[in-house]
């Protein structure tokens, strides 16, 4: 079976987009006068098998009205603990990078990110162990906590491409859920597509060189992001597929993250809230969050990844 | 089964009433008032002879029973608002039928007006409060958007009725939900009365002969919702001549065709209605055909289609079918896909009238109701998707009129529905046949009732209504019952002064799963089932209705509204695909209370009415239902604090006027004020950087980071729900109809223009984040500027 995501959302914004197609100038700004807002610690971490580091985000949550860039707190304790042992994270700033342990030092690229807390440890594939997060404002008097699991790994069984009559194809990609249990996940899709840059040396993110002279590097670009769980596929094998976007040479990379359902409302949550704020439609929600004493995310990730080739 | 005292009391006062009253030796004067240009029977006329102090009303099908305890002659005058007058001499020796018609007297080419004689007896004799009769004939003179007379928004004119919002036609009811509102056609239900979203409803004006709004002191014959009753009635059709009429507006036309048949014993009547949106929209994406910056603009229409037949079977019986059938379609294509949005009501009504003396009249209804809604998508003709959902009924009902004497007229029967609910409904194929897939709920229910109700007049100034209602719904094997009692009584001070109090309890045995503050098509049906319990209500309310000089009817009503077991939904409730939608739901009560001042003037050259309304309405969702343990955060709403709902509305005003200039043109005009719905945005943003995303897995083990992921977004946070108001809305709307009268008929022009004054309303506001100019605002969004249009209307 296909997955094809009609949703809710998809329907208020095109119910919303067809009513104000007709308002043109009727748009206007206006003062308005919002209560004062309470800041809270945001956090936002992800651990991932096999990632030899760790990173999180820790910023404050704004008033509306308050400064554009979002504030960061630089001066946090942060420590995750796990399997009987504590990490201390430590703050680093992305631009003027930082020391790895072996002594080299990288310099990061993380949209939106002007820094980050790290910690050098390779997360296991250990699916019993609970991960916890401390983090301790002292300045501030906050204190926020969350506890995760590392999910287990659902694999992607395959890619195919199937062309149409105009030579474009668009691409299945297929796994079977597991039958019994709840499961959620999010699916990326992303495509290769050249990018062009001015002649430097380009290093991805891990430090690795990736073009000396040329002008132009191969990245991934995103053409399909949403979240979904198996309540009607409990058990069976679920296709992913796409519209006809792709010629043959395309290079298309299939995710399937494995998610906790605390991630999954977090997801949720947090589109549903971007969206009622555009849509008359729309039911305002509350974000579902599973950090203690704050907002944002805590929560461990097994990510698939398969490639396809369209020919 | 324990009854309590005051239940036991007033089955008793029940069960006696009718035995009151029944001394005296007396003959019957019965028949049917009917309009003589059309022969439509005329709902509500009335019948009395002031010497005798005797008088009635015609019943939903222009049938009348008059009763007479003395042999002698005695004069009956026969009225209907905008109709002359009959007085006819009678001599009562034995029973006696006696139809009448009377002649409209806007029928007359004079340029002299006669409005024929207005009482506002009804108003202040009856026991029936909360009621509000909307004139046809004024509601198409009055101006409205796009030139579309809509008779739902004019009832949103009517003080106590609020709509949802810009536009649209939604009724909200002295503090009740967008599902709490019966609407009926011919006896039919609709269950979705809404084109384009809303902004339109599915009655045809043309094809319309009464609409009643019941608000409160609901009759025991109307159950099934809590906050209101909206009866429509459908013309019979001309059974003079053969006749037509129609219109040609700025989106949309109609014409509707009647006449008799058989000599007069039948009529029919057939009136049709359809946008041409989507011609105009064709018409440019064909101009503009392989343009590159062109994006087509997707088709969209709606049409609509009312047929009535009736025929006389004889003196005593008559039988009528009606049917709609209405269907809104949206359609976008593009190389690749094909998306439908279709949806649409069907109802269908086959009813018997027979008299079987002068004193019982007996409606034998059987309803057919469909609503449904699809969206399809077929993919490049390799996949198709197909979403939708549905609920039907059948039901059949007997309702009886028995009016044994002048001082009882009493109304008994019993009604059962089938209910059928087809819930998310979703169907996948793959072209090659490799991948189908389906899924949706099938569900059932039958909801029955019986009723009994007797309104008893005392004496000269005190007039009775008692009346229960017994109610049942059944579904997986779970049976739920409703003890309904009605009661009301009136208490007439004077000729031109009464006092009226009422108190109804109500069962709603169906829910409407709706994620949003207005009416979308894609909203469903849900029945009771064990874990969803009935929506129940209680209402109380009283007032005072007196006439003031010769022209103006004023009344004021307080009520006070109780409602238990209200539905709402999780956050981020996901209610389309959803095999359990069941557990999305939580449960609450609420309550509303409020006054409202009516003042009428339907005598004169100008004639309309002010609508004041003052309104509290509040929900609260504290976890109470939970059965087990605390409840979770999502078990309530804003922590189980009270809230407001969205149309909680404290003040609400309307002026309406209809000014006869002469008997060609008129000045036509409606301002309306209300307080701005609560709404709620957010009061802070957070930063989700998403940066986890830009992980990827290296084959044969590792992982690294890659340049992009999903982008960086900026999430509003929301305190508690609805805190904030919109500013308050007011509109004036202004028209201007000019009568012809050609050889072959009547014409007008008649010209709108919506929203007079331009006054931008908020729809709604959002919060706009600018990263370029790193600047955040907030924005208020209108619906309509200032929109002129112009109907072309006639008659032959």
């Amino acid at each position: 079976m296909k997955t094809f995501q009609l949703n809710t959302s998809f329907l208020l914004i095109a119910t919303t987009a067809f009513l104000l197609s007709a308002c043109g100038s009727l748009e206007q700004e206006i003062d308005l006068s919002l209560p004062d807002h309470e800041r809270q610690l945001n956090v936002e971490c992800y651990i991932i098998p096999e990632l030899p580091i760790y990173f999180l985000s820790l910023t404050e949550t704004v008033g509306f009205f308050e400064e554009f860039d979002i504030p960061t707190v630089s001066d946090a304790v942060v420590t995750i603990q796990y399997m009987g042992q504590t990490d201390t994270l430590q703050n680093v700033n992305l631009s003027d990078g930082f020391p790895l342990p072996g002594g080299d030092t990288i310099r990061l690229f993380i949209p939106g990110a002007q820094e980050l807390y790290v910690g050098f440890r390779t997360a296991p594939n250990n699916f019993d162990s609970t991960f916890t997060l401390t983090v301790i404002d002292e300045k501030r008097s906050r204190k926020a906590t969350a506890v995760t699991k590392m999910m287990p790994l659902i694999s992607l069984d395959g890619m195919e491409a199937q062309f149409n009559d105009e030579g474009e194809a668009f691409v299945l990609s297929k796994f079977t859920d597991p039958p019994g249990v709840d499961n959620y996940y999010r699916r990326i899709l992303k495509h290769k597509v050249p990018l062009l840059l001015e002649p430097d040396t380009i290093r991805d993110n891990m430090g690795q060189i990736i073009s000396i002279t040329g002008d132009t590097v191969w990245v991934n670009e995103i053409d399909q992001e949403f979240t979904f769980d198996d309540q009607l596929q409990d058990g069976q094998e679920i296709l992913l597929g796409t519209d006809f976007n792709y010629v043959p040479g395309d290079t298309v990379i299939s995710f399937l993250y494995h998610i906790e359902k605390s991630y999954y409302d977090y997801l949720v949550s947090t589109d549903g809230a971007i969206i009622a704020n555009l849509s008359p439609f729309a039911q305002p929600t509350r974000i579902l969050t599973n950090i203690e004493g704050g907002t944002g995310i805590f929560t461990g990730v097994a990510i698939s990844v398969d490639t396809l080739v369209v020919r | 089964m324990n009854i309590s005292f005051p239940t036991k009391l007033l089955l008793w006062f029940l069960l006696c009433m009718p035995l009151l009253g029944y001394a005296q030796q007396s003959y019957t004067l019965s028949g049917y008032v009917r309009d003589a240009t059309t022969g439509e029977s005329l709902i509500g006329a009335s019948v009395f002879s002031k010497a005798l102090r005797v008088g009635t009303l015609t019943n939903e099908y222009g049938f009348y029973s008059l009763s007479f305890s003395q042999t002698d002659s005695a004069q009956i005058t026969f009225a209907y608002a905008g109709f002359i007058p009959q007085i006819k001499k009678v001599k009562l020796s034995q029973d006696q039928r006696l139809d009448v018609s009377l002649e409209d007297a806007n029928a007359t080419l004079d340029d002299v007006i006669i409005t024929g004689e207005v009482t506002y007896e009804e108003e202040i004799n009856s026991t029936q409060m909360s009621v509000n009769t909307l004139d046809v004939q004024d509601a198409k003179l009055l101006p409205a958007l796009f030139g579309e007379v809509d008779i739902l928004k004019t009832l949103q004119l009517k003080p106590g009725v609020q709509s949802g919002g810009e536009g649209t036609s939604g009724l909200y009811v002295r503090g009740g939900g967008p599902d709490q509102n019966l609407i009926v056609l011919d006896e039919a239900i609709v269950y979705n009365a809404n084109h384009l979203f809303g902004l339109f409803s599915t009655f045809n004006s043309d094809a319309v002969k009464d609409v009643k709004l019941y608000k409160g002191g609901f009759p025991a014959q109307f159950g099934g919702r809590l906050s209101s009753v909206v009866d429509v009635r459908l013309k019979d059709g001309n059974r003079e001549r053969f006749s037509g009429r129609g219109g040609i507006g700025t989106i949309s036309s109609r014409l509707t065709l009647e006449g008799p048949f058989n000599k007069g014993k039948g009529s029919f009547i057939v009136a049709g209605r359809r946008t041409y949106f989507d011609i105009i929209t064709r018409a440019i994406n064909r101009g503009n055909e392989g343009k590159e910056d062109f994006t087509p603009i997707p088709d969209y229409y709606f049409y609509d289609l009312n047929t009535k037949i009736n025929y006389e079977l004889g003196e005593n019986d008559r039988l009528f079918i009606s049917g709609y059938f209405g269907k809104d379609v949206f359609g976008f294509n593009g190389d690749n896909f094909d998306f439908n949005f279709n949806w649409g009501n069907i109802t269908t009504t086959l009813r018997w009238n027979h008299l079987f003396s002068s004193k019982l009249f007996l409606n034998t209804t059987f309803t057919f109701s469909d609503y449904d809604y699809v969206i399809s998508n077929n993919f490049a003709e390799t996949f198709r998707f197909e979403l939708g959902s549905k609920i039907q009924d059948i039901s059949g009902k007997m309702d009886f009129d028995y009016r044994p004497n002048n001082q009882h007229t009493i109304r008994f029967g019993a009604s059962a529905i089938r209910h059928k609910f087809v819930v998310g409904r979703a169907e996948i194929d793959a072209a090659d046949s490799t991948q189908n897939f389906s899924t949706g709920q099938t569900l059932f229910g039958q909801e029955f009732g019986v009723y009994f109700s007797d309104d008893f007049v005392v004496n000269n100034r005190l007039t009775l209504n008692g009346g229960v209602r017994l109610s049942g719904f059944q579904n997986e094997g779970k049976f739920y019952g409703g003890f309904e009692p009605r009661a009301s009584a009136k208490y007439s001070v004077s000729d031109k002064v009464s006092f009226k109090a009422g108190v109804a309890a109500m069962s709603q045995y169906l829910h409407l799963v709706s994620s949003s503050g207005t009416s979308l098509p894609t909203d469903l049906w849900y029945p009771s089932t064990p874990k969803v319990k009935p929506q129940r209500a209680t209402q109380v309310a009283t007032g005072v209705t007196f006439q003031l000089g010769e022209n103006f009817l004023i009344s004021n009503e307080y009520y006070y509204k109780w409602l238990t077991n209200q539905i709402d939904f999780r956050d981020n409730a996901n209610l389309f695909v959803n095999n359990k939608l069941e557990e999305e739901f939580i449960f609450g009560k609420g309550w509303a209370y409020g006054s409202e001042v009516y003042i009428q003037k339907r005598k004169g050259k100008l004639t309309g009415w002010i609508g004041y309304t003052l309104s509290w309405s509040w929900r609260q969702f504290d976890g109470s239902f939970v059965q087990e343990g605390e409840p979770g955060i999502l078990d309530v709403i804003n922590d189980g604090k009270k809230f407001h709902p969205r149309y909680d509305r404290r003040h609400d005003a309307s002026v309406v006027a209809i000014y006869e200039l002469s008997k060609k043109w008129s000045l036509t005009g409606a301002w309306v004020y209300g307080t701005g719905n609560a709404t709620s945005l957010p009061t802070g943003r957070s930063f989700i950087s998403d940066f986890g995303t830009l992980v990827s897995p290296i084959e044969g083990g590792g992982a690294f980071l890659e340049l992009f992921g999903v982008d960086p977004r900026t999430v509003p946070i929301y305190p508690d729900r609805n805190i904030f108001r919109l500013p308050a809305y007011h509109r004036l709307d202004v028209g201007l109809v000019y009568k012809m009268f050609p050889k072959w008929g009547e014409s007008d022009l008649t010209l709108s223009v919506y929203n007079a004054y331009n006054r931008r309303n908020a729809f709604f506001i959002y919060l706009d984040i600018d990263e370029d100019a790193q600047k955040i605002v907030a924005k208020q969004v209108a619906l309509f500027p200032i929109l002129p249009s112009i109907t072309f209307n006639f008659k032959f």
